[in-house]
Parts: C-alpha cells; structure tokens; sequence
C-alpha cells in the first residue's frame, strides 16, 4: 500500500488561538519501509500523525493510504480505518490501567468483532512476539515503561493494521528498553506494512528507511545530519494564526 | 469486552465502588421499608376488616365511617336493622382509642364486641371476651393469658391473644365486651359506634346509612393518610439521592478515563461501545445496591415499631427502578465520554 500525502495544511485551536503547525506538506511512502519524521517540540510531527490516524481532520490538502482517502472519512467509515487499517503506539503508553495486559491487547480485537477465544490466544500470541509472554496478567503498574510500550506495540498489532504509526516510541524509556523498542519496530516494517515514528530521538536514526525532517519556515539555520540514510527536509510552517477556525474531529 | 472493560474499573475503583454501593443500597432499603410501611398500613387494616366477617356496616348519616369518623347512635339501632329484609346478622360495636398499661401506657384500638354472631374477630389463642372484665389482645402487647391488664384505669384479665392485630399505623386491637367498651367509652351509656352486617339491607333505620366495606377501611386509613403522603415523598426523594450517588460515581469515571476513552476512540472503539461501558458499569452499581437494599431491608424492617411488609410489587420494582435510575444517573457520564477528543490520546500523561 502506498501512503500518499498531497498538500497538506493543520489547523487547531489551542489557548483561544489557532495552530497552523503543518502548512502545504507532500510526502508519500510505500508499505515494507519505516519512515522516522524527526524535529522539534513544536514542528507537527504529532499532529501530522493524528491525521494519518484519522483522528485530526487536516484543514487542506489530502491523504490517501491504498485506495482510502482518509481526510474524507465520517463515522462508522472513520471508525473502520481507525480499527483496522491503522495501529497507534503512543507516547505515553496509554495501556488502560484497571486491565492486565492481555486484555490491554484484546480490546482492539474484541471491538473489531473476534471472537473471545481467538481474541485471547492473538494476544498471547502477541505478547510473546513482544517478548512478555510471561507478563499476560499483569497490570500496566506493575511493568516497566519498555514493557508497557511493548505492550502497547502489541496492541496496536492486535489486528494486524497495515499502517502502524508511532509517537515519541523512546520518549520514556531507558538505553536497554530503547534498544529493544527500535529493533521490534524495525522487524514490523516489513511485507504490507508501513510504520511511520515522529521522534526527536536522533538515535533511531539507523533503522529508518528514510527520515523526514520537518523544520518550521522560519527556522533559517538548518543543520546537515551525520547520517548514511536518504533524509530529506521538508519545510513546515509553525506560527499561531488568530481568528481562524480550526478543525478537529 | 465492554463488560469485562467496565467490570475491571469497577475493580481498580474499588473502594469508591463499595462506599457507592453501600450508600445506595442503605437508601434503597430505606425506600424499601418506608414502602413496606405504606403497604403494612394497608395490610394490617384489611387483616382487622376481614377479622370482622362483615359485609357491610350501619353508621349515624353524615358520619365519616364506623372507626375514626364515626358519629355514635344509640344501642337500640342493632335491633332496628335486624328487623331489616336482607340483613341475616347484625351486632353492635364500639370504637375508640385508649391506652393500656401505667407508667408508660400502650396505645390500643379498643374494639367493643359481642360474643357471638358479625363481628367477632377470631381469637388465635384463648377465646372471645364473654364477660364484664375479660379482654383479647394483640400479640404486640406481649401480654400472656390470664395477665392482668390496666385499660384507661380499669383491670382486665386477658382470656385470648391475636396475632400482631393493629391498625393505624401498628396500634395494637385490644377486644373487650360491648358492654365494657361502652362504659370505658361513652361513660356507661348505651351508644354504640357502628352496627356491623351480613347482608345488605334494601333500606336502612331512620337516621343511618349503609357503609360498604371498602368505605370502611377507607375510614380506618384516613387515620394514616398523612403519614403515607409523607413517606411517599420521602421515597421519591430517596430515589433521587440513590441517582445522584450512582450518578456522581458514574460521572467521576467518565472524568477519570477521558484518556482510556480517548485511547479506545483512537484505536477503532465506536462510541456505542463505550456508552455500553458507562450504562454497564451504572447497571451494575445499581443492581448490586438494590440486592444489598434488599438484604439490609429484611433485616432491619423487623425491628421497626409498625408493620413493614414489603410489598412483591416493590421487589421487583427496586430492580428495575434500580436499572433505570443507574440509565438516568450515567447520563452526565455518557455525555462527557461522547465529548472525548480521541486526539487527547498523543497527549502526554
């Protein structure tokens, strides 16, 4: 599947104002690659991946993953992608933390209508891909933050999406569990699938297939990176325009 | 899975969970007894109206019934609707509200009666007052036969017992001869309350009318008429505090899992699914509150100084009021966990 991106502006409001954080963005990419969009705090590499997610309605432009346009997408159709076609690891694990870990990755495939059985035996299978197969019954509190971000890597596996997305992977993690998170990231972007990380952690620099690098237009000092991987920058637009309305869904 | 998700908080909010619970389910045993008061107004008046085996009854015209709206006639009225075509028994009795015992005296509904024929209540133990000094009472008085009893000043000694026998609102029957009574009640003279009747006359005695069963139980509730408006009330507001209390657990878990929400819009959960979770969770607390309620209820309605019998209609209504309140008090919750941005997600915890 190819990840086409055409033109794309976001807005939201934030603090009574607008955000622009992304402004005119082209960007495409193919399935079996790992593309790591790096920058600053503040440059739209979280907003950028809501949108892939179908969770931020972008102000203009289009995205189109396959043959869905996902900027046109509305309820139970949205729902559908959100389950299906996409995985989310986020940056702050977001494991629910009244549920052990196994039913963490069993609420993805519950809700996407596999029977309790096989919802079961996915997620042990997962979770020992994840290498916590002896952790199923334990709660998010009782793990470390790699293991929760393993866990919720498992999750966002749960039904095998063919677009996993990846938001700050290492942010809370320490050097060992940073390792094992870059290198099971790495083993998904294979076959059909295509895994996009925002980061500003250059260390995942080396498993990239190709590195985004969004710098806002103001930012006139642009540094080269010290890497042997193909990165191109691309240019974005971070200013607070007031008075304009902004778009969420 | 919505089950086991809203099952689980329940679980990690434990505690919360069981101070909810348990201050529903005392409001629900209250509304519970309070119920089985109401209803025990009822019951205890038809066991005393039933007690008497009347069809009917001959009250002065203009008076209110043969108990608390009574208006007296004179004795000789029993002979008169005797004489009466359709009437096949008729006997006097008399009413009125006394005391028994000194130092702390017992209120009783003292009932005058004859020995024989209508209105004769059935005696579960010993027998009908027959003569000047002999009285039957309430198992609610613990008194034993052959005690002596002081009532308004004057001994008694108990040849019969009836089980639990009140009305207006668990005052304990006492039963004595017509005669007695109307010395007690009416200085001696010969005035009765009301004639009791079998049958039902095609005309009545100059002066009277003709009460119909129904009208006079009416009269012995009027007497708890506005007790029972009252506790009425006091259930309705009962079951507004247990919405509120469900409600405002509902409501602080819909706050405290805006993120779970958010995560589960994210990753493909549709907001029917997490309603479900809410209404579930409401459902639950609900439900197990009213089966605590209920077991709280048949403990303590016992001890309560008038009759509780808890009717089967509020058995099965608690559940079901239950659910609905639980529905009715998840509604903020729901409308928040609608309102969840699944974008808050990528926000940092």
């Amino acid at each position: 599947m190819k990840l086409n991106i055409r033109h794309l502006t976001i807005e939201y409001a934030s603090g009574g104002s607008v955000v622009r954080p992304v402004s005119g963005l082209d960007l495409s990419a193919s399935s079996g690659s790992l593309v790591l969009l790096l920058g600053p705090s503040g440059c739209g590499k979280t907003s950028l991946l809501s949108c892939l997610g179908g969770i931020l309605t972008p102000k203009h432009g289009r995205i189109r993953f396959g043959d869905v346009e996902v900027d046109a997408l509305k309820g139970a159709k949205l729902t559908a992608y959100r389950r299906h076609m996409v995985g989310i690891v986020f940056q702050a694990f977001n494991l629910v933390p009244s549920m052990t870990a196994l039913e963490n990755v069993m609420v993805p495939l519950c809700n996407g209508g596999v029977r309790r059985r096989k919802a079961r035996a996915r997620a042990d299978s997962l979770l020992e891909q994840v290498g916590l197969g002896d952790r199923t019954d334990d709660r998010p509190s009782r793990m470390s933050g790699g293991e929760q971000q393993r866990v919720a890597i498992a999750r966002a596996l749960a039904l095998d999406p063919p677009l996993l997305l990846a938001d700050e992977p290492t942010a809370h993690l320490d050097s060992i569990g940073v390792e094992g998170v870059m290198r099971l990231l790495r083993e998904l972007a294979d076959g059909d699938r295509l895994v996009v990380i925002a980061t500003h952690d250059e260390r995942l620099l080396p498993i990239a297939d190709r590195v985004v690098e969004l710098v806002p237009k103001t930012t006139r000092d642009l540094r080269e990176h010290v890497t042997p991987l193909p990165m191109e920058r691309v240019a974005v637009q971070a200013a607070f325009v007031a008075g304009m309305p902004a778009s969420t869904r | 899975m919505v089950m086991r998700s809203a099952f689980r908080d329940l679980q990690w909010r434990r505690r919360r969970v069981l101070i909810a619970v348990a201050g529903t389910a005392l409001v629900f045993s209250i509304t519970l007894v309070l119920s089985g008061v109401s209803h025990g107004f009822d019951v205890e008046t038809d066991r005393t109206m039933a007690s008497f085996g009347s069809d009917g009854w001959i009250v002065r015209d203009g008076a209110a019934g043969p108990f608390i709206g009574q208006a007296p006639l004179p004795g000789s009225t029993v002979e008169a609707v005797r004489s009466e075509t359709g009437i096949t028994a008729a006997n006097a009795v008399v009413f009125s509200r006394k005391t028994v015992g000194v130092g702390s005296p017992k209120e009783v509904n003292l009932f005058g009666v004859e020995h024989r024929g209508v209105a004769v209540p059935a005696v579960d133990h010993g027998r009908a007052p027959r003569e000047s000094g002999e009285i039957v009472v309430s198992t609610r008085l613990h008194y034993g036969i052959g005690d002596k009893v002081l009532l308004s000043g004057k001994p008694f000694r108990v040849v019969g017992t009836i089980s639990n026998s009140t009305v207006v609102a668990g005052v304990p029957n006492v039963l004595v001869t017509l005669t007695d009574a109307q010395t007690i009640s009416f200085a001696g003279q010969p005035i009765i309350s009301a004639v009791a009747v079998k049958g039902t006359p095609r005309v009545v005695p100059p002066g009277t009318r003709f009460m119909h069963n129904a009208d006079a139980r009416r009269d012995l509730l009027r007497a708890v008429s506005n007790a029972r408006s009252g506790i009425n009330l006091i259930g309705l507001l009962l079951w507004l505090v247990a919405a509120t209390i469900i409600g405002s657990v509902i409501y602080l878990s819909a706050l405290e899992r805006v993120r779970d929400f958010a995560v589960f819009k994210a990753t493909g959960t549709s907001n029917a699914t997490i309603l479900a979770d809410l209404v579930l969770q409401a459902v639950l607390l609900s439900l197990v509150a009213a089966g605590v309620g209920l077991l709280v209820a048949t403990l303590i309605g016992p001890r309560f100084p008038v009759p509780v019998v808890i009717p089967v209609s509020s058995l099965v209504l608690l559940p079901t009021l239950a659910v609905a309140v639980g529905l009715l008090a998840s509604l903020a919750g729901l409308r928040r966990a609608i309102a969840v941005d699944p974008a808050i997600a990528f926000t940092a915890a």
